[in-house]
C-alpha cells in the first residue's frame, strides 16, 4: 500500500510573526493544507506534530495548545528529533497510515523561535554537559568543523560555499514563502561577516518562524486528488560522538554514512539508483557546506568530484534542480524545515510549486538532517503510484 | 475606549537547575585529568576501539568496555574551526577548536587550540588546515573539567 | 496484517545513583530487556524512544541518549511524548511490515531536574503560569473537586493509601524522593518522583504476548475546558483498544493505569468503565490486579510512565499465564492526551 501526499499548506516564513499566536499560525497552515487536499478535518484520523527544542519557543509541548485547538479529540503525537523533526513527523504519520491504523494523517511543523530572545545560547545545551559545553560548540561551529574538513579533504574553497549560497538565494527569490529574498552575488557572500571559519553570514540560515502542514492518505483515499506518492523512505541514526566518526570504515564525519544508508533504502524501494534519477532535490542543510556533504551520499558524484559538482549544480539549467525553493538558507523555521523540504518536493511533482515550479518534474527527493548530522532521513515522492 | 490594535507581549525567564550525574566512568576520566594530568580511554572488547573520552559502553557494539588505556599526549588534528562571532554563554572570540585523535586512541576528542596568532584568522586557518601535529597541554589549576587541558601545535 | 508481539521487558526505578549517568541507566535497562527477550542488539532494526528535553536538561536529548538506547545505525525516532505513545508507534511500524524488531524505550530522571516545575511551562503564559500551575497543581485541583462533589470516607481513603504503599513496597528498586504533603493530598497519595527507565522489545515473531489493541485520543488544551473528574480521552482510547482486541473492560485480567496521584488513577479506572463515578478509589484498593505495581507510588517520572504501566501490565499477564491486560499512558498538560494498549496472552 503506497501512501500519498494530497495536501500542502504553508505560512510565509518570517523572522517574527507579530500579531499571530502559535495556534493561529498552525491553523493557517492546516486550513490551507486541507483546502489544497479538498478534505475536511473530521476525516483526519490523527495528527503528528513536529516541534524541536522547547526552549527555543519558550513553551513546553507547544503543539498541545496549538494543535489541541484543531484536533477535536483526535490522537496527537509529538515528534522531536531536532532538525529532522519535520521529516520524522511525516514518516511517523506515514507509519500509522501504512499500518492501517489511520487512513488520513496530518503532519504539521510549527516554529516560533522569534519568541526566544537568546536563542543562540540555547543551542550550546544540545551538547554533552561534561565534554563539550565548556567549549565553543554551537550549531555554527559544528558546521564549520565540517566545512574546514571538506576543504582539507576534498579541495572545496571559499568560492564554492559562496556559489552554492548565491544559487539558493536566486531560487528563493521565486518562492513567495521564503523568509529571505536576497539579491547577492559571490563577492557579497564572501564579504559578509564571518561567523566561524570558514562560514560567512550569507552562507548560513536565518532564524525563521512559520508553519507547514502536509496531509498523507492511504491509496484508497486519494480519489481524483493530485497526489505525490511516497515511493521510498529511509531514516538512520548515527552515534552522538563526532570524534567517533572520523576514522571508521562506514565513512568519515563529512561522508554522512547515515544519509547514504537512508538514501539507499529509499532508492531501492522507489526503484531508482541515485539522485540523478530525480528531477528535484531539496536538501535540508542550513549552510552551503552542509549541502555539499549530501552530494556524494545521494550518489550525485564521487566525494573527490564534489567541488566540480557543486559548481555545475549552480548553473541555471542543471538537472536535477537543487533547492528550487531556496532551501534552509532562505528560510529555516527549525521545527518545520525538514517537513518543508518534503512539502516542496510534493508540490513539484503535483505541479503546484507556482513561480518556482520545475517544468515536468515527476520525481523529487527530500533530505532531512538532525543533531550534528546525526539523524538522516530521505523521502522520495513521485507523480506516479508505481513504475510501469 | 479600548484600542483594538494593541499587541501585548509577556516576558518570562526560564531558570531551571539541572545536575547531571557523570557516573563512575566519566568521573574517573575527569579525575584522571585533574589529579594525574592523564587522558584516558577505554577499549571495546568487541570492535577493539579505544574510545576517548573513556566510556563505560561501546554504542556501536552495545557491550561494556573493559581495559583503561592512557592516550596521547601527541595527536593529529582531524578537523578544526575558528569561532569569530560571539555567542552568548561561550568564551569570547576568536577561539580555535579542533577534534584531535591522540596517540593510542581510535576516536577524536574536542578541545581548544591555544598559542595561535588568531589576529590573522586566515593564516591561522591555513596552518591548521595543514594538520600539523599537536600535543595536549595541561593547565596549572585543574578542576576535573574538560578545560583542564587544551591543545598546542608542536613546534617543528 | 502483521501482529506485533512483546519479547522482553525491563524497568529500572531508582534515585540519584551517582555511579551511573543517564545514558548508562538507559543502556543498562535496554540490555536487561534484551536479555529478558533472549535477543541481541543485532536482532533489531528500529528504536522508538520517549523522553523530554526539558526533563533531561539537554536541548536535543535524543542526540546523546538514543544511541544509549541502541539506536546506532538503526531507524530510530524520538517522540517527545508519553512512553505508551512510543509503544503505539512501534506497534504501527511492526504491523506495517516496516520493522523486524523494534526496541521501545522511555525514561525520565527526576533526580537530575525539577520535573514538576518543568511541567508548568506547558501551560498558558498569560492565564496559567503567573499562578504557578503545574501538572501537580492540576492534579491537586482534581482531588479537591473530588472532595467537594463526592463522598470519601476516612476509612476508604486510609485503606487505599495503605494498599497503595503495600503494593509499591514490592517495587524492585527503592525510590527515596519524597514530596511534602500538598493539600488536599497526603504523602502516599502523591507520586514518588524517581529515576525511571523502561524498555520493551517488539517484533513480528510470535511470542506469548501480543499487542491486541491500541487507542489514542486527546482533549482540549486548557484544563478548565475539560471535566475535572473524567478523562474523556481515556474513555475513547480505551474503547478503541478494547474494541480492536475484541474484548471488554470487565474481561481484563490485569489493568495498569497511569495517573499522577491516587485520585488521577481512580478517575482513570472510572473513565475506562471499570468502576462507577465516585467508586474508583475503593475499586483500586479492592482489586489486587488493578495497579498491582503500586502505580505512581512505585516511582514516577514523566514521560516514561505509560511504558512503565504497559510493562507492568505485560509482566502481570505473564504471571497469570493467560487473558487480556490493559496499560495506559497519560500525556503532558495534565493528561490532555491518553493512550491505551491491550495485550493478549496465549498459553
Amino acid at each position: 500500500m503506497t501512501p500519498a501526499i494530497v495536501g500542502v499548506g504553508q505560512t510565509p516564513y518570517r523572522g517574527r510573526h507579530e500579531g499571530a499566536d502559535a495556534a493561529t499560525l498552525m491553523s493557517r497552515a492546516v486550513r490551507a493544507c486541507l483546502a489544497d487536499a479538498d478534505m475536511e478535518m473530521h476525516a483526519v484520523d490523527g495528527i503528528v506534530a513536529s516541534l524541536a527544542p522547547d526552549a527555543l519557543v519558550g513553551a513546553k509541548d507547544m503543539d498541545r495548545a496549538s494543535v489541541g485547538r484543531l484536533a477535536m479529540g483526535k490522537p496527537m503525537v509529538r515528534v522531536n528529533t531536532g532538525g529532522t523533526s519535520g521529516s520524522a513527523a511525516l514518516l511517523t504519520a506515514a507509519d500509522y497510515v501504512r499500518s492501517g491504523r489511520w487512513r488520513v494523517a496530518l503532519a504539521v511543523g510549527l516554529e516560533r523561535m522569534g519568541q526566544a530572545t537568546s536563542a543562540a545560547g540555547l543551542f550550546n545545551t544540545i551538547f554533552d554537559p561534561f565534554f563539550e559545553r565548556d567549549l565553543p560548540m554551537s550549531t555554527i561551529t559544528m558546521a564549520s568543523l565540517r566545512a574546514s574538513m571538506l576543504m582539507s579533504r576534498y579541495g572545496y574553497e571559499a568560492e564554492h560555499w559562496a556559489r552554492i549560497a548565491v544559487r539558493n538565494h536566486r531560487h528563493a527569490r521565486r518562492n513567495s514563502y521564503a523568509h529571505l529574498h536576497l539579491d547577492v552575488d559571490e563577492a557579497d557572500v564572501m564579504a559578509s561577516r564571518m561567523l566561524a571559519w570558514p562560514i560567512h553570514l550569507y552562507e548560513a540560515c536565518p532564524s525563521s518562524e512559520g508553519a507547514c502542514a502536509v496531509l498523507i492518505v492511504n491509496e484508497d483515499h486519494v480519489g481524483d486528488r493530485k497526489a505525490a506518492w511516497i515511493r521510498g523512505t529511509g531514516s538512520v541514526t548515527d552515534t552522538y560522538w563526532m570524534g567517533d566518526r572520523f576514522n571508521r570504515p562506514e565513512g568519515s564525519l563529512v561522508d554522512l554514512p547515515t544519509l547514504r544508508l537512508a538514501a539507499e533504502g529509499a532508492f531501492s524501494a522507489a526503484g531508482l539508483r541515485t539522485a540523478h534519477d530525480v528531477d528535484v532535490v531539496e536538501i535540508h542543510a542550513p549552510f552551503s557546506s552542509a549541502e555539499a556533504m549530501a552530494y556524494p551520499a545521494l550518489g550525485l558524484c564521487d566525494p573527490e568530484d564534489g567541488p566540480s559538482f557543486a559548481l555545475a549544480s549552480t548553473e541555471t539549467d542543471h538537472r536535477p534542480v537543487i533547492n528550487p525553493s531556496g532551501g534552509p538558507q532562505a528560510a529555516n523555521p527549525v521545527s518545520a524545515a525538514a517537513l518543508i523540504r518534503v512539502a516542496e518536493c510534493a508540490q513539484q511533482v503535483r505541479g503546484r510549486a507556482g513561480e518556482h515550479q520545475v517544468a515536468g518534474a515527476r520525481w523529487a527527493l527530500a533530505t532531512g538532517q538532525g543533531g550534528a548530522t546525526q539523524f538522516s532521513t530521505v523521502i522520495i515522492v513521485s507523480s506516479e503510484r508505481e513504475t510501469t | 475606549m479600548t484600542r483594538d490594535d494593541e499587541l501585548l507581549t509577556i516576558g518570562e525567564r526560564w531558570d531551571f537547575e539541572y545536575r547531571y550525574f557523570a557516573g563512575e566512568t566519566t568521573s574517573r576520566f575527569l579525575v584522571a585529568l585533574r589529579d594525574e594530568g592523564r587522558i584516558m580511554g577505554t577499549r571495546c572488547p568487541s570492535c577493539k576501539r579505544v574510545l576517548v573520552p573513556a566510556r563505560s559502553f561501546c554504542d556501536w557494539c552495545y557491550v561494556d568496555t573493559e581495559d583503561w588505556v592512557e592516550v596521547g599526549p601527541q595527536g593529529t588534528i582531524e578537523t578544526f574551526t575558528i569561532m569569530t562571532a560571539p555567542l552568548p554563554g561561550l568564551p569570547d572570540p576568536p577561539v580555535a577548536i579542533a577534534y584531535v585523535t591522540l596517540e593510542g586512541a581510535d576516536t577524536a576528542i574536542l578541545n581548544t587550540v591555544r598559542d595561535l596568532d588568531l589576529n590573522d584568522v586566515e593564516t591561522a586557518a591555513e596552518l591548521l588546515l595543514s594538520q600539523p601535529p599537536v600535543r595536549a597541554e595541561f593547565v596549572e589549576e585543574r578542576l576535573g573539567r574538560i578545560t583542564d587541558f587544551h591543545f598546542v601545535v608542536i613546534d617543528r | 496484517m502483521v501482529t506485533a508481539y512483546v519479547g522482553g521487558t525491563a524497568v529500572s526505578i531508582g534515585w540519584a545513583d551517582q555511579r551511573s549517568s543517564l545514558t548508562e541507566l538507559i543502556y543498562q535497562t535496554v540490555t536487561e530487556a534484551l536479555s529478558d527477550a533472549e535477543a541481541v542488539i543485532d536482532d533489531f532494526d528500529a528504536v522508538v524512544c520517549a523522553c523530554h528535553d526539558l526533563v533531561d536538561g539537554r536541548s536535543l536529548s535524543s542526540m546523546i541518549t538514543a544511541p544509549a538506547a541502541g539506536a546506532y545505525m538503526k531507524d530510530e525516532v524520538r517522540v517527545s511524548d508519553d512512553g505508551a505513545v512510543a509503544l503505539a508507534l512501534a506497534t504501527a511500524r511492526v504491523e506495517a511490515g516496516l520493522s523486524d524488531g523494534c526496541l521501545v524505550v522511555a525514561w525520565g530522571r527526576a533526580s537530575e531536574s525539577s520535573v514538576d516545575a518543568v511541567s508548568g511551562t506547558a501551560y498558558d503564559p498569560f492565564f496559567h503560569r503567573p499562578f504557578g500551575i503545574t501538572d501537580l497543581a492540576v492534579s491537586r485541583m482534581r482531588a479537591a473537586r473530588w472532595f467537594s462533589e463526592r463522598d470519601l470516607s476516612d476509612d476508604e481513603r486510609r485503606t487505599a493509601r495503605r494498599e497503595r504503599s503495600l503494593r509499591a513496597s514490592n517495587a524492585p528498586n527503592s525510590a527515596e524522593s519524597d514530596l511534602e504533603g500538598l493539600w488536599p493530598l497526603r504523602d502516599e497519595e502523591l507520586p514518588r518522583f524517581a529515576d525511571v527507565v523502561a524498555a520493551l522489545t517488539l517484533s513480528p515473531r510470535s511470542s506469548d504476548v501480543a499487542v491486541a489493541g491500541v487507542g489514542q485520543a486527546s482533549e482540549p488544551y486548557r484544563p478548565e475546558d475539560r471535566p475535572l473528574l473524567r478523562f474523556d480521552a481515556l474513555t475513547r482510547a480505551g474503547d478503541r483498544a478494547l474494541g480492536e482486541a475484541g474484548t471488554s473492560a470487565h474481561e481484563l485480567s490485569m489493568v495498569e493505569v497511569d495517573g499522577m496521584t491516587l485520585f488521577d488513577e481512580a478517575i482513570a479506572i472510572e473513565s475506562l468503565g471499570l468502576a462507577e463515578p465516585g467508586r474508583g478509589i475503593g475499586a483500586l484498593s479492592q482489586n489486587p490486579h488493578w495497579n498491582a505495581s503500586g502505580g505512581s507510588a512505585a516511582g514516577y517520572c514523566p514521560p516514561a510512565m505509560g511504558l512503565v504501566r504497559c510493562v507492568s501490565a505485560v509482566r502481570g499477564l505473564r504471571d497469570l499465564g493467560g487473558g487480556y491486560a490493559l496499560g495506559t499512558g497519560a500525556g503532558p498538560v495534565s493528561a490532555q492526551t491518553q493512550t491505551a494498549v491491550v495485550f493478549k496472552a496465549s498459553q
